[in-house]
């Protein structure tokens, strides 16, 4: 028995002072006996863990990036007690021998739990689709071919249609390829200035509009990911008040950055979606604060070190962010934005669990303990020691924030 | 001056008048029968170039060896510079041969500044990619300023395929900053998607050179046709090559600039480039006069 005293914890959508313990099961309880020796929370925050829904663990394959030790540091080290593991591994996961793999891998290191994604298609080629049902079998949750969006609409629509006949949760990453390929940066005042190839908006928003008709038209619900302009957020707005069944995710630096942080040419900003201008960023803030968003999710991609010191152009697309994404969307969204943190600590755990019809991790009486104690009033600089992924391409180093994730318990156990 | 030239915005106005006042003087010893001054000696100036450029890579050695430098050369095929190479470590192994002032020219816009993190020394951006190319701007720059004998009020027209030029970004960046009206003329599909509001453009030649006191063409890669950006060279040179019948200039000493190696017939017709307007020879001086000044602010300080 851990006993924990003076914490503001968070129960039914409210921070509230409660003592608690974890019992020798691991399990959360209110039933404290008076006098014990307990852990002093005052002041401090005790969250149910956090979710991701798109996280780049890189395994099997490139583990020079990242592995499954370093990540499952990372994700405890970040609050969160599940991820959702991308399927451009290296060989890609397009059948259940990888998903076999990445399940029984995972759990070698208890420290999250890593839901894992398939392919749609073979090597992520957008040709031919990818055993989905015999990977669901094997524990894939969803399906995407992130990074290498299917460009073939009459394989895209197979692709739908073949997932939904086994029930898979669907994600895309909306990219026209013709439209981005030559690019570096958002297309516009910084791709000119930069010298660079812009990725225009209409990369994405085409490919948006293309799923929202697929969609409404074969009558299967798509999850669009990494949303990053305001043209696209509106178009899936719009499409949702017509019934239509789309979904959609940002990211923590698409809230919190800009297409102006590349002009330094420092690579750890450059992103795919790029980041955009100050009216999208605002415009995504704004619907986080009107709670119009499905999910937040961390589109962790980590790069091995001698990466980030190729050209801007050669350094490959992604930041590392696992570790510290729930503190910088505390630094954006509720001390810059006044979003109460109990505001949007939802769409990044209870929403996407919803999504994926997982079940929820809550702060309740006999429930396994996965939450995570957060120090809201602590400010800190960030150092590259204190990023527990393998990439260390988090442009946060050296950066002073505020807020600090003190522990995180999974299953009862402390892992971080 | 700053320690590095990466963009024209690390010059201030009075610093760039400055280049051009040093640059005249430069100009006139290169005129003597003696040309060489000893500003450089003990200096030594690395030419690092990843990409293959005859002319620039000329006028910076030649410009260098006229102030009595050593020069060290690097081309790509010495340095085997790779896509996946760490440029730190590239340059590192060069740290080693105690260079004062690295001239960079690279593929990749944005290398000449990751260079300035790494190196003691300073470096000259000698083109990076589409960023920026600094010496050229200057050049340009000096060359009208040398002609009017200010730049301010004058009327530039600039033709040509102005989004993937290297020169572009570093000429609008000078020539808005000595206060000089500029008007972009091509095809939509060779304009950026973004530039600067005090620029105007259009598709019309005519009202773009009308009052135009320099008219400016830049190169037209070859390639351009080939990737659905222009239909052909004979429809570009049309309705955007510098042609005799399309200026109908009331201005008589407006002059005619290209950075060069120009493709006549193309963006620019050869009995222009022949006439007494052009100045395009005279370019080639200018570029190592200047280049010759910017040395000499560098080393001023
Ligand atoms: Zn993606």
């Amino acid at each position: 028995m851990k006993t924990f005293k003076d914490g503001l914890v968070f129960l039914n959508g409210k921070f509230v002072k409660k003592d608690f313990a974890i019992d020798n099961n691991g399990k959360i309880t209110f039933k404290i006996s008076k006098g014990v020796k307990a852990e002093d929370l005052k002041g401090k925050k005790v969250i149910p863990s956090l979710f991701d829904l798109h996280t780049h663990t890189r395994c099997p394959g490139q583990e020079y990036k990242e592995d499954f030790d370093h990540i499952t540091k990372a994700a405890s080290h970040g609050g969160f007690s599940e991820i959702c593991a991308m399927p451009n591994t290296k060989p890609v996961a397009d059948n259940e021998a990888i998903i076999d793999y990445i399940v029984l891998e995972a759990e070698k290191f208890p420290r999250c739990k890593i839901y894992p994604f398939g392919s749609m298609t073979v090597n992520l080629e957008g040709k031919k689709l990818s055993r989905m049902g015999l990977m669901k079998q094997s524990g894939a949750i969803g399906v995407t071919d992130d990074g290498m969006c299917i460009q073939n609409t009459s394989t895209m629509v197979k692709a739908m249609q073949y997932a939904s006949t086994h029930d898979l949760f669907i994600m895309d990453h909306a990219e026209d390829i013709n439209l981005s390929s030559q690019g570096q940066v958002n297309e516009g005042e910084t791709s000119y200035k930069m010298g660079y190839g812009g990725i225009p908006e209409i990369a994405e928003t085409t490919v948006i509009l293309r799923d929202i008709e697929l969609s409404r038209y074969l009558e299967i619900p798509i999850h669009i990911t990494h949303v990053s302009t305001k043209r696209s957020a509106e178009l899936i707005l719009k499409a949702k008040a017509d019934g239509v069944q789309v979904t959609f995710d940002i990211t923590p630096h698409h809230l919190s950055f800009t297409e102006k942080d590349c002009l330094g040419f420092n690579t750890d900003f450059k992103v795919n979606p790029p980041l955009r201008n100050e009216k999208d960023r605002k415009f995504l803030v704004d619907l986080v604060k009107r709670g119009k968003v499905d999910a937040i999710a961390t589109d962790h991609a980590p790069h091995a070190e001698f990466e980030k010191e190729f050209a801007f152009n050669n350094a490959p697309f992604g930041i590392s962010s696992l570790d510290t994404a729930f503190v910088l969307l505390y630094n954006t969204l509720t001390i810059k934005a006044k979003i109460p943190l109990e505001k949007w600590i939802e769409f990044i755990s209870s929403k996407p669990r919803n999504l994926l019809k997982l079940p929820q991790k809550e702060l309740k009486e006999g429930v396994m303990a996965n939450f995570f104690i957060f120090d809201s009033e602590k400010k800190w600089k960030i150092n590259a020691d204190d990023i527990f992924s393998k990439g260390k391409n988090n442009p946060l180093i050296g950066k002073i924030l505020n807020g600090k994730i003190i522990n995180t318990y999974f299953r009862g156990k402390k892992v971080y | 001056m700053k320690k590095h030239l990466i963009t024209i915005s690390d010059l201030s106005k009075n610093e760039i008048i400055e280049i051009f006042k040093q640059g005249k003087v430069f100009k006139d010893i290169l005129q003597r029968p003696i040309k060489k001054i000893p500003t450089l000696r003990g200096k030594t100036v690395g030419l690092l170039f990843f990409e293959p450029s005859t002319r620039t890579k000329l006028s910076f050695e030649l410009a260098a060896k006229r102030m009595s430098a050593d020069t060290i050369n690097f081309s790509a095929s010495t340095s085997s510079l790779k896509k996946n190479e760490s440029i730190k470590d590239t340059i590192m192994t060069l740290e080693a041969m105690k260079i004062d002032i690295y001239v960079v020219r690279h593929p990749s816009p944005g290398v000449p500044a990751m260079i300035t993190k790494i190196i003691k020394g300073s470096v000259i951006n000698a083109g990076d990619g589409a960023h920026a190319h600094p010496t050229q701007g200057i050049l340009d720059a000096y060359t009208v300023w040398e002609k009017f004998g200010d730049v301010k009020g004058l009327h530039i027209a600039i033709l040509g395929d102005v989004k993937y030029s290297r020169v572009i970004r570093s000429d609008i960046e000078i020539f808005l900053k000595l206060g000089a009206h500029l008007t972009l003329c091509t095809a939509k599909t060779l304009m950026p998607n973004w530039i600067d509001p005090k620029v105007k453009y259009t598709t019309n030649i005519e009202k773009a050179v009308k009052d135009a006191d320099v008219i400016m063409g830049l190169r037209m890669q070859k390639e351009r046709q080939d990737s659905a950006i222009i239909p052909d060279e004979i429809e570009f040179n049309t309705f955007f090559g510098i042609k005799n019948i399309k200026i109908a200039n009331k201005k008589n000493n407006y002059i005619v600039m290209h950075p060069g190696p120009i493709n006549r017939g193309i963006e620019i017709d050869g009995d222009i480039a022949d006439s007494k307007h052009s100045v395009i020879n005279e370019q080639v001086t200018n570029g190592l006069a200047t280049r010759m000044a910017i040395f000499y602010a560098l080393f001023q300080g």
